[in-house]
């Protein structure tokens, strides 16, 4: 071992390479006492690792299976973060436009923490937080890891749960948290309901809505700005991989609280947002733009079904976009009367876009020409831009031949 | 050839035009002709379809004309069928894809297995899928087959892993695009059934190394999976394919060396650009004589291809002969280039010119050296030599057409490999002399695949990755903190993804980026390994890039950062390092009365002092500069000679003569042994010092080797104990396994080294033999020549030869 040892750390730094960032100890203790270190060291781990009652005693949680800690916490769904009221949660679902089922307590909302930040199957699921509604309470459960052997336990458990339940709820979980699990149950030769639910990412709606507003679309962000949220003394989630690797190679706990914390706010924060997003589809009003916004995004996800519907209810607030947006929601469904019904205002209003819907209309659905050139001057007048001009002589070339 | 139907474009009234431009060559240029030889036509050997051939894909053969298989496609055909590994040695054009393509597809079709192709590059991919795609039509397969690599589009990736039946990748993609996500991969490795790896001469040295490493956690992914997938090579000729192919794949292969594909008359001859200035050793560049060739060719209505070394001798040689013939604009040019660093849309239609006979002559790199299909020409230029033999027979392989001769010329610069290439063609017959070496178990690259394996799926305890048990250095990278060792088993624990930081072209990570400046601009053009860097990118450096000669301004030695600008200098230069070796033990030793042969361990302590100007063409001395670096220290092996202190008293008449034959036949010697071992001449180092590390010889600025401590003070060449010693060592911390070979090769390096200074045409030593002179050394009462030619002689003394071969121990052991 140490021959092999020596020899490694020898040719590394003659091939440029850092060498044992962590263990450089030192300078006046030769090799050999590094060495002879780093095996009393390797002697003494064992020792030092928690049992599962002394760490379930830590965190306030109880030992659920070899290895596999559980801690459960209740909050009142109309008094999260002691402040914020999300009890009318499943009345705004009834109008949320994506098939979920309005029933809150089939809803899972899912996050973790990792062993890592980066994907790629040797990075795992140390903490695993699950909460569920049952009678305007939120149920959190969240399931720790003492070791690599209780992950076996872990996925079995959260599988109980998936069986349960029709829809997840997670942020920017179909990018992270779901493909990491997936690979886990693989690794693991285990099946998993998991990509068969459905699937709610609040970070894409919150994108959608804010993007444009906010400097980032982080989950901490949208606590502040939606929900009026501020953490204090929150530990940061990056610091998460080094905490595990503090508990189960030293046994070491004293960020383990601060971050079942951190962990535990995260979960509730996807109960409040959901609330927050699914009130703002429903009644857009209270910040217009989201009208239009939510509206496009349904458009571009293909469901331009539930964009005109939404439009449709708001019509009278929404803002040109909105109101264009719907228009050409009507051009593609042919309903040409509807679609004209709104153009017309927005011209009068100089609204370039709809001058070049009406110009476009007039010269190739009505074969008017003449009728086209009016719209496609006037839009040049308001946008002095080329391809104005192409249309305007197109127009005045079939004119001339027509005569 | 009855795969690919061509037509005879040039054969008229008997007389065929190759014929009487070999001729035309062979009276004009009768002094430039330094060897030539013929190899006859051979007709094809035909075997006819397996019984068991799938009716589906007999239809899509028939539909390309094919209706029987080449004896060699036959036997791959029955040695894959057997679920035997099997390695592939075949000429290029030969039909070699289907040896691959047919029992997979057949195994795809009837079975649903899947399978892998590796190709070294991109282009070769989309080659090699366009290829598939056709059959696939041709007999409505309906095979799924995607290319999988860095510019496969995120969207698309899902599709290839959940429905490839046939992925086409490159080692690096594997590395760190498919190993490190394989449960994304799951359906994929479940039924994978064939690993094809093409082009496998490709896989040695550093590269090769990495590879067996990705190979052997490629095979534990599969063991995971619970498949047992078959190898498949297909390589260039070389000495040893099979060994070669076992040392990737861990396992027994099959070797099929024998082809049954039809081959036209070929003429090769060996052109030597004629000498301008014989006491420098000065011959006139090898451009020049590649365009009059090409010329002529053109000029006789044959097609030909020129190859060039690098990008921008492509676009001279390419101008050179569009002022000739491409004049007037209204016609449709007849000479095209052809490099890498075109548009892919680019590439291809000048590839559909070449196809169609629509060009003349096509001028390339060796981008299309690898299986694209141009169809077959008359006539190559071969600008230089391509540094392999197994290289300069694929590009050979462009010319030829069947029922008549395809001709290839090999036209040397003044290099000392190309030197000694260009005089013995004798190379170029019977088997091939190459050795492409691989070190699985190189140390540091070793590691880095364990690290990356332990990412892939924990390590058990007392598991082995190759032949390697694993324990000892998983207690490593436990120490280094990312891996936790609980309940038997192995996990990875830290945040980081390793593979992202190892390349496959390099030891180790610790790589240094040359930025051009030029203009302000801040862009990434090259990457100069670690143990390279000292020597080639000290500040005031001329760095080549293609040719292309490069300034260094600015070194940050901490930052691993180099910048460059472009320039014009007429100089290049040359570190002077004093190099210090000490003999750590000998693993194997060979020794007679006069000299002693060894190979082992050493230390090696490199420091850069400063550097040579020197111009080119002269080579004369037109400057100075200090470098101020940290000292390199390495341990590796090498392999040395030495020389009994007694009979070099007698040889030489001084100290300094028997110093200055020791450097020269260093010179030599290194450029033979990269030639033996397939390896870049800066993969091997060279140093003459005396074994106990007390003293080092140099060339100083007097043009004379002398000797030095290591302190850079001067050393008293007749008070010094001497027993100078002339060592070749890899040049790699750890090693890489090139000094065992060279070992083993040491009569052969030193007979061959003997060669080339002896039978060349220079009077008192050139860079083409012993390395460049001053003028003033023509002058003095010995030619480094001769001396060198002395040493090497006694390298070469036989009698009494007491051998005493121990096993070939690892260096690392």
């Amino acid at each position: 071992m140490s021959r092999l040892n020596q020899r490694l750390t020898l040719l590394r730094k003659q091939a440029g390479q850092e060498v044992l960032k962590a263990r450089q100890l030192s300078n006046e203790q030769s090799l050999a006492d590094k060495l002879r270190h780093t095996r009393v060291s390797l002697v003494n781990q064992p020792n030092k690792k928690l049992s599962d009652d002394a760490l379930a005693k830590q965190v306030k949680g109880e030992v659920l299976s070899e290895g596999l800690i559980y801690i459960k916490s209740n909050y009142r769904l109309d008094k999260l973060y002691d402040n914020y009221d999300a009890s009318r949660l499943s009345e705004f679902l009834k109008l949320w436009p994506e098939s979920v089922c309005e029933e809150t307590n089939s809803l899972l909302f899912v996050d973790t923490e990792t062993t890592g930040l980066s994907s790629g199957v040797g990075t795992i699921v140390f903490m695993l937080g699950v909460a569920e509604i049952e009678n305007q309470m939120v149920i959190n459960h969240q399931l720790l890891l003492n070791g690599f052997h209780g992950e076996i336990a872990m996925l079995e458990w959260l599988n109980q749960k998936l069986n349960q339940k029709k829809t997840l709820v997670s942020y920017n979980g179909k990018s992270f948290d779901l493909p990491l699990l997936v690979s886990r149950y693989r690794l693991k030769r285990m099946a998993s309901p998991l990509l068969t639910l459905e699937h709610i990412d609040l970070v894409h709606w919150i994108r959608r809505m804010y993007q444009k507003y906010w400097p980032d679309c982080r989950l901490q962000s949208a606590e502040q700005f939606c929900l009026n949220f501020h953490r204090i003394n929150d530990m940061p989630g990056a610091e998460a991989p080094a905490i595990f690797s503090e508990l189960i190679r030293e046994g070491k706990t004293d960020r383990l609280n601060p971050l079942c914390q951190h962990h535990q706010y995260d979960v509730i924060s996807l109960i409040a947002l959901l609330d927050h997003v699914a009130k703002c589809v429903n009644t857009p009003t209270e910040e217009i733009f989201n009208v239009y916004t939510t509206a496009n995004y349904l458009v571009k996800s293909k469901r331009q079904i539930l964009a005109r519907e939404l439009l449709e209810r708001n019509r009278d607030q929404a803002c040109e976009r909105g109101r264009f947006l719907l228009a050409t929601i009507y051009r593609r469904e042919k309903r040409w009367a509807e679609a004209l019904e709104l153009l017309h205002p927005l011209s009068n209003e100089n609204y370039s876009p709809a001058i070049v819907a009406l110009a476009k209309y007039f010269e190739h659905k009505q074969k008017q020409p003449g009728k086209a050139l009016l719209y496609a001057e006037w839009s040049y007048q308001l946008e002095p831009h080329n391809r104005h001009i192409k249309r305007i002589f197109r127009l005045k070339d079939k004119i001339s031949n027509s005569r | 050839m009855h795969q690919k139907p061509q037509i005879s474009q040039h054969k008229e009234s008997g007389v065929d035009r190759v014929d009487s431009l070999i001729k035309q060559i062979k009276t004009k240029y009768k002094k430039r002709i330094t060897g030539e030889f013929i190899t006859q036509a051979k007709s094809a050997r035909y075997e006819c379809f397996p019984n068991e051939l799938d009716e589906r894909i007999r239809h899509a053969l028939l539909c390309k004309n094919i209706n029987q298989l080449y004896s060699h496609q036959r036997k791959a055909w029955d040695s894959i069928r057997a679920e035997k590994n099997t390695v592939m040695v075949t000429p290029t054009a030969s039909g070699k894809t289907l040896c691959y393509n047919l029992p997979v597809l057949q195994d795809v079709i009837q079975n649903q297995s899947k399978a892998l192709y590796l190709f070294p590059t991109k282009a070769l991919s989309q080659d090699q899928q366009a290829e598939i795609l056709e059959l696939n039509k041709a007999g409505d397969l309906g095979v799924r087959v995607s290319t999988f690599d860095g510019d496969t589009p995120g969207d698309a990736r899902k599709a290839v892993r959940m429905h490839g039946d046939i992925v086409i990748s490159n080692p690096d993609m594997l590395h760190q695009g498919i190993l490190p996500h394989h449960t994304k991969w799951a359906q994929f490795f479940e039924s994978l059934k064939y690993i094809v790896i093409d082009e496998m001469h490709i896989y040695r040295g550093v590269f090769g190394s990495h590879v067996s490493n990705v190979l052997r956690r490629l095979y534990r992914i599969c063991e995971f999976y619970g498949v047992r997938p078959i190898y498949v090579f297909c390589s260039a000729t070389i000495a040893n394919p099979e060994q070669l192919a076992a040392q990737l794949c861990g396992q027994a292969v099959n070797p099929i060396t024998e082809s049954g594909a039809p081959q036209g008359k070929k003429h090769l001859l060996f052109w030597n650009p004629p000498m301008v200035n014989p006491e420098l050793g000065i011959r006139a560049s090898a451009r020049s004589q590649s365009t009059r060739i090409a010329r002529m060719a053109i000029k006789s209505g044959l097609k030909n291809i020129v190859f060039a070394q690098s990008r921008i001798m492509v676009e001279v040689i390419t101008k050179y002969l569009k002022d000739v013939f491409d004049k007037d604009p209204r016609k449709a040019p007849r000479v095209h280039s052809y490099r890498g660093g075109y548009l892919p849309n680019q590439r291809r239609s000048t590839e559909k010119k070449m196809r169609e006979g629509q060009t003349d002559c096509v001028v390339a790199t060796s981008a299309l050296e690898l299986g694209v299909d141009i169809g077959a020409l008359d006539v190559c230029v071969l600008n230089g030599y391509p540094g392999t033999i197994a290289g300069t027979w694929q590009r050979l392989g462009r010319a030829g057409r069947r029922n008549q001769t395809a001709l290839g010329i090999i036209i040397a610069n003044s290099s000392a490999l190309d030197q000694y290439i260009i005089q013995h063609p004798e190379y170029f017959m019977g088997n091939s002399p190459e050795h492409a070496r691989i070190d699985p178990d190189q140390l540091l690259i070793l590691m880095d695949h364990i690290r990356c394996a332990s990412f892939e799926l924990p390590f058990k305890d007392g598991e082995s990755f190759g032949e390697n048990e694993v324990d000892e250095f998983l207690h490593y990278l436990q120490d280094e903190g990312v891996l936790h060792h609980e309940a038997r088993h192995w996990h990875w624990i830290a945040d980081a993804y390793p593979a992202n930081s190892v390349s496959l072209r390099s030891v180790a990570e610790g790589n240094f980026v040359v930025i051009d400046t030029t203009g302000g601009k801040q862009e990434v053009i090259a990457e100069v390994d670690y143990h390279g860097a000292a020597e080639t990118i000290y500040e005031g450096a001329i760095y080549l890039i293609q040719a292309e000669p490069w300034q260094v301004e600015k070194l940050d030695w901490v930052g691993r950062k180099a910048f460059v600008t472009q320039t014009d200098a007429d100089y290049y230069t040359d570190a002077i390092d004093y190099t210090k070796l000490k003999i750590l033990a000998d693993f194997q030793s060979d020794q007679n009365e006069s000299n002693q042969v060894a190979q082992g361990e050493v230390h090696l302590v490199k420091r850069i002092a400063g550097y040579k100007k020197i111009r080119y063409y002269t080579h004369e001395n037109v400057g100075f500069g200090k470098v101020n670096l940290p000292d390199q220290e390495m341990h590796t092996t090498a392999a040395w000679w030495q020389v009994r202190s007694k009979i070099l008293e007698q040889t030489f008449a001084s100290r300094w003569q028997a110093l200055d034959g020791f450097l020269g036949a260093a010179y030599a010697m290194h450029h033979v042994a990269a030639l033996m071992c397939m390896s870049e001449a800066r993969d091997i180092g060279r140093a003459v010092g005396n074994g106990d590390a007390e003293w080092f010889a140099t060339v100083g600025s007097n043009g004379r080797g002398g000797i030095k401590a290591f302190n850079g003070d001067n050393v008293d060449v007749e008070a010094a104990r001497f027993n100078p010693t002339l060592f070749l060592y890899d040049n790699f911390p750890g090693g890489l396994g090139i000094s065992s070979g060279l070992y083993e090769q040491r009569q052969n390096i030193v007979n061959k080294a003997l060669e080339l200074v002896g039978q060349c045409s220079c009077d008192c030593g050139c860079p083409a033999c012993v390395g460049p002179i001053l003028q003033s050394q023509e002058e003095k009462e010995y030619s480094p020549k001769s001396v060198a030619l002395q040493v090497l002689t006694l390298f070469n003394a036989q009698e009494n030869q007491h051998e005493s071969i121990e096993p070939t121990l690892d260096a690392i052991a």
